[in-house]
């Protein structure tokens, strides 16, 4: 096998700023959904502030957890699988550059003005339109580098990963400009372009693929690189990533209405978004599969190696909260649990055990990479960091498991004569255990997360310049 | 009752999907694709020749040979 180092470079620098943004915005929101949490537990902690209370904050903490931290490490680690499985620098650093700042602006636009109480008032649309269009410019921005990046691939193959990261990059735009549609009447305030039930089915259809594409398919792109390279092992079967992807693509998007169960949307809408929701367990658990199984033959890596712990026990969240969602979905399921905590859990395991883990370890891969070190200063940090993870992940789904169902069966039950049995408060004070347990168990995500910043620190302190350098060129594995 | 009724659209929809499903598995398994595919599945390891030799020797070993 010859190896030939070629005079060309990976734009590392726009990788780099990503995956730390990835840290720092995860310390930022996850923090603050502790402090929120807390909130619930204890209201004091609102300080009879308006700018400081649940109902601004909720909105920031899902902003900065979906679009700061997951946003960063879809750019970042997008930007660093295109070009490794390309063998090709990014077309562009300058709209690189212009898609890191201008990711930023956007984050900091809602650090700023969500507690203010500036708001569009649709779930994970809250952005007021100046800052949606800002948000349109950088993704048509990112679209550009990254197709243009695999138009101008040295390889024969597009990668799968590629694929995933591709339907991402697309399916968001066009969800955030359909869902966005407004008239704005001042600088901060605009109302929907759609009414009535319309609005609301507009809504859920972007919120269930911000889900299904920003949350899910965007991460199934880091699986299919992350997974394979940690474990240095193929990725399972290939065929089945294909087959994977398309059914995923084709049947996420009808899955939306299942969020309006019971509401004034036509009936068979709600039908068609159930039936969805429960084909859509045969591609998730597809591809929960073919991860896994790449570890056949591998799995003794996992005493040694709690990187690849991070992106395995991801894939286990995945297929349990993939399951959950569908049987979420099914009508008579939902009227239980609809409105209940056991939603906010179900939210969390994908978004904790899922979203988070499977971040977590591909950026503890990409760290000492970029910055052309052999490993990252502390394994037992990083070890440290996973179990905090994986026991805050479970305190925080148990409790609202718990809090859940106790929530829909109090506020269901009735008396003889027909009467409630329960007053809200009630149920409430109820939920008051499982509230404390889930701020707990929030916190103990939350300080894995410092101890990540503090490896990453200590790795990119020891890093030397002209090694981060080296790293960054392009090595491509010649014939052998 | 004209053809084109709404139960006529969403038959039709349901027949497409469908087909569209089984031409994707049978273009997907068909064996011509096995090399190409073969190829596309080392693509994370193209560049980076230690990993590579890691990957080789694991299948070398032969503990997924006769894999596929």
């Amino acid at each position: 096998m010859s190896t030939a180092i070629s005079p060309t470079a990976y734009n590392y620098k726009v990788v780099r700023q990503f995956a730390i943004m990835t840290v720092v915005w995860g310390i930022v929101g996850m923090g603050l959904g502790v402090f929120i949490a807390s909130q619930l537990v204890w209201p004091e902690l609102n300080f009879d502030l308006p700018w400081a209370s649940f109902g601004r904050l909720r909105p920031l903490h899902t902003n900065l957890v979906i679009f700061a931290f997951g946003g960063c490490a879809l750019f970042g680690t997008s930007y660093y699988v295109v070009q490794r499985t390309c063998q090709t620098r990014l077309i562009s650093d300058g709209m690189a550059a212009f898609s890191f700042w201008g990711w930023q602006a956007v984050i900091v636009g809602a650090l700023i003005t969500l507690p203010m109480g500036y708001t569009t008032t649709k779930e994970y649309a809250e952005l007021e339109w100046p800052i949606a269009i800002l948000l349109t410019v950088v993704w048509v921005t990112y679209a550009v580098v990254f197709f243009g990046t695999i138009v101008k691939r040295k390889t024969k193959h597009i990668y799968v990963g590629n694929w995933f990261y591709g339907a991402f990059i697309v399916v968001t735009a066009m969800l955030h400009i359909v869902n966005h549609i407004s008239l704005p009447v001042s600088l901060f305030k605009s109302y929907s372009a759609y009414a009535g039930a319309t609005d609301a089915m507009i809504q859920w259809w972007y919120g269930h693929n911000a889900v299904g594409f920003f949350l899910t398919t965007g991460f199934l792109g880091m699986m299919y690189y992350f997974v394979p390279k940690q474990a240095e092992r193929p990725i399972y079967s290939y065929r089945l990533s294909i087959v994977h992807f398309w059914a995923l693509i084709t049947l996420y998007i009808w899955a939306g209405p299942h969020h309006l169960h019971y509401t004034a949307l036509p009936d068979w809408a709600q039908s068609l978004g159930m039936v969805m929701s429960i084909i859509l367990l045969a591609p998730s658990w597809g591809g929960m599969i073919n991860g896994m199984m790449t570890l056949s033959g591998a799995w003794h890596k996992l005493r040694t190696d709690p990187i690849l712990r991070f992106l395995v026990v991801s894939l286990a969240f995945y297929g349990m909260s993939t399951f959950e969602g569908p049987m979420m979905a099914i009508k008579t399921v939902n009227a239980l649990s609809h409105y209940t905590d056991w939603t906010i859990g179900h939210v969390h395991a994908g978004a904790l055990g899922w979203v988070a883990m499977i971040s977590i370890g591909a950026v503890y891969h990409m760290i000492p990479r970029l910055y052309g070190r052999a490993q990252m200063h502390s394994i037992g940090l990083i070890n440290a960091h996973f179990w905090l993870a994986t026991i805050g992940t479970v305190l925080y789904i148990a409790s609202m498991w718990v809090n859940g169902i106790t929530q829909g069966l109090m506020w269901r039950a009735i008396n003889d004569d027909g009467t409630l049995t329960y007053s809200f408060v009630e149920a409430l004070q109820a939920s008051h255990p499982g509230f404390i347990v889930r701020a707990i168990g929030g916190a103990f995500f939350a300080s894995g997360m410092l101890l990540m910043a503090y490896n990453v620190l200590r790795t990119v302190r020891a890093a030397q310049p002209h090694e981060a350098e080296d790293a960054a060129k392009i090595v491509v594995a010649g014939a052998h | 009752m004209t053809l084109m009724d709404i139960g006529m659209i969403r038959g039709l929809g349901t027949v497409i999907v469908l087909v569209a499903f089984v031409g994707l598995a049978l273009w997907v398994f068909g064996s011509g694709r096995k090399k190409d595919f073969d190829e596309a599945t080392m693509l994370p390891f193209a560049d980076d020749p230690e990993a590579r030799q890691h990957v080789e020797q694991a299948q070398a070993r032969g503990s997924r040979s006769d894999k596929e």
